[in-house]
């Protein structure tokens, strides 16, 4: 029997109860609700691998540890919801916390590594991964896992909200007007202020920059500090999606790397863009069967990552990376 | 103006000044000339703090400034155009000016931004493009524009001529001579191209493998003999 014809049987009929959904124009609505709930965790991944750029661009290094960082801070906010903090104080406490750290990371273990060897810093964020992984499990693995981590007071996450031509939850809402806010948030911070400006001027020449009286230093350390904000923010936003457990953020960082490669890495609109490309896709790839293949939940995410890799074989830059000059 | 004292400096194991000392008055060009790799550049970064130097000291204004970094010289008014002009290669012409008064507290730098472009209509016209896709020429009108804008007192220029065309460098020049004059700013200025130098500098110092070998005047240096034959070739 060709290997072909029973593969797609194989994969029309999976052995899980999953069922395709019937087409988009027979079902709009659920097409439409699918998209913008892809869009919703799409805007996570992007806010994960928008702290995955905000790095990258400023000190070329790769932080692998983006998602144990926001995983950790989220935690404390947790173990501050179950002393009855409210929402919001938690929230700006975590987001607090979660700078603090970026910049303690930088000064003290990612400046000493340096314009060292390349794989320098990718040895250290790996060990910072372990590093806040442990951590947390060291603090918080004792007792029962995974933790529920409530939705923002302003959108639960079992209610669902009509758009008219979609129906998603109210978190899944409220993670798509907060990820709006912290894009227009940086885009104003680093568009329409002197602080911002001497940031993208850190980033591109950091010598220059010091001529200019910039202290260079400053400006890495604040990067890593609004880095790990941004990825706090993320962090937050998921814990309701996913519950917190200590492989939570696992699920979440493959696909935020692959949102900041399909941007381009050094773009944070890019980031963004990317996050909600792949978040889309993944949804459509779980719901709707192609011809005779149904991908279902199980094989989604494969498909989403060779979206990935065909986006890139046409743009090896990505889709808002900058050809790859190097200054000499 | 600048008092360089018995200045030392390395990069790693390689030694790129031997105790050079050097002045410069308040209102003057100085040329400091001599080889490729003969320190000039070198000796700037030193002054601008780029580079610590091993012994000898810097004092600009009467201040010493060689144990300072370089963020910090800037705001007292020493500007420093880096050798291949650094620009900020994506941001635009206006947010090069704009981070070349980045050190300054007073709230004129938007007027100054007019004043330095008034020196460069040409990058008046193209404000809103990114540094990268001016022409070399244009480059090093934005760099001197960019380290006008921290309104020095004293402006270290590393080869403005390199890689330009004659008929640019002519150009460039003269705009140099011009806010020499007009704005009272004290200059100085590195260069390969010794007989342009001399054309506007009052004095000069000449630079071996690290040292000073020659210091006088620039009529002085224009009629000396080895400067001649080593570096103006007649």
């Amino acid at each position: 029997m060709d290997v072909l014809a029973s593969l797609a049987t194989a994969l029309s009929s999976p052995a899980a109860t999953f069922l395709a959904a019937d087409p988009p124009w027979e079902n709009p609505d659920l097409f439409f609700s699918q998209v913008v709930a892809g869009m919703a965790t799409g805007s996570i991944y992007g806010l994960i691998a928008l702290g995955i750029v905000l790095i990258y661009r400023s000190t070329d290094v790769i932080n692998f540890a983006q998602g144990e960082m926001a995983l950790f801070v989220t935690f404390v906010g947790w173990s501050m919801i179950q002393a009855d903090v409210n929402y919001w104080i938690v929230f700006f406490l975590v987001l607090a916390l979660a700078g603090a750290i970026g910049a303690l990371v930088e000064r003290t273990v990612i400046r000493p590594v340096e314009g060292g060897p390349v794989l320098n810093p990718v040895i250290v964020t790996l060990g910072l991964f372990v590093v806040f992984n442990s951590l947390t499990a060291f603090i918080w693995a004792q007792g029962q896992l995974p933790k529920g981590y409530p939705a923002t007071p302003l959108g639960s996450h079992l209610k669902a909200v009509d758009l008219g031509f979609a129906r998603i939850t109210e978190h899944q809402l409220m993670v798509l007007v907060i990820a709006v806010i912290v894009m227009l948030a940086l885009y104003l911070l680093f568009n329409h202020t002197k602080l911002g400006l001497a940031m993208r001027a850190t980033a591109q020449n950091p010598q220059a920059a010091r001529l200019m009286g910039i202290n260079v230093g400053q400006m890495l350390m604040l990067g890593w500090a609004l880095s790990a904000m941004v990825g706090a923010v993320g962090g937050i936003l998921v814990a309701p999606i996913l519950f917190l457990d200590l492989v939570t953020m696992l699920r979440v960082i493959l696909f935020a790397f692959a949102a900041a490669v399909l941007g381009g890495l050094d773009s944070p609109p890019g980031a963004m863009v990317g996050g909600i490309i792949i978040g889309i896709v993944q949804n459509v790839a779980s719901t709707y069967s192609f011809g005779p293949v149904f991908f279902g939940p199980e094989l989604s995410l494969p498909v989403a990552l060779l979206v990935l890799v065909a986006i890139l074989l046409v743009r090896p830059t990505g889709l808002f990376g900058r050809r790859a000059v190097r200054r000499v | 103006m600048l008092k360089v004292s018995e200045v030392s400096a390395s990069y790693g194991p390689i030694q790129a000044l031997r105790e050079v000392s050097l002045e410069v008055g308040e209102g003057q060009i100085v040329a400091l000339l001599g080889a490729n790799g003969a320190g000039k550049s070198s000796t700037l970064r030193v002054i601008s703090g780029l580079l610590r130097p091993s012994a000898g000291s810097v004092e600009f204004m009467g201040r010493p400034i060689h144990r300072r970094p370089a963020e910090s010289i800037v705001g007292m008014g020493l500007s420093h155009v880096p050798e291949g002009r650094e620009l900020f290669s994506e941001l635009t012409v206006l947010e090069n000016l704009q981070l070349g008064g980045f050190s300054r507290r007073d709230s004129a730098v938007k007027g100054d931004i007019e004043r330095v472009l008034a020196y460069f209509p040409i990058l008046a016209e193209r404000r809103k493009q990114p540094a990268n896709s001016l022409s070399g020429g244009e480059q090093q009108m934005l760099a001197i524009g960019r380290g006008l804008m921290a309104r020095p007192r004293l402006l270290l220029l590393d080869e403005p001529s390199l890689g330009l065309a004659p008929l640019v460098v002519r150009e460039i020049f003269g705009i140099i001579q011009t806010i020499s004059r007009e704005e009272k700013t004290t200059i100085l200025l590195v260069e390969q191209n010794v007989g342009l130098a001399l054309s506007i500098a009052q004095y000069g110092y000449v630079l071996e493998t690290g040292s000073i070998v020659l210091e006088a005047t620039a009529e002085e240096l224009k009629r000396d003999e080895t400067v001649r034959r080593s570096y103006l070739g007649y």
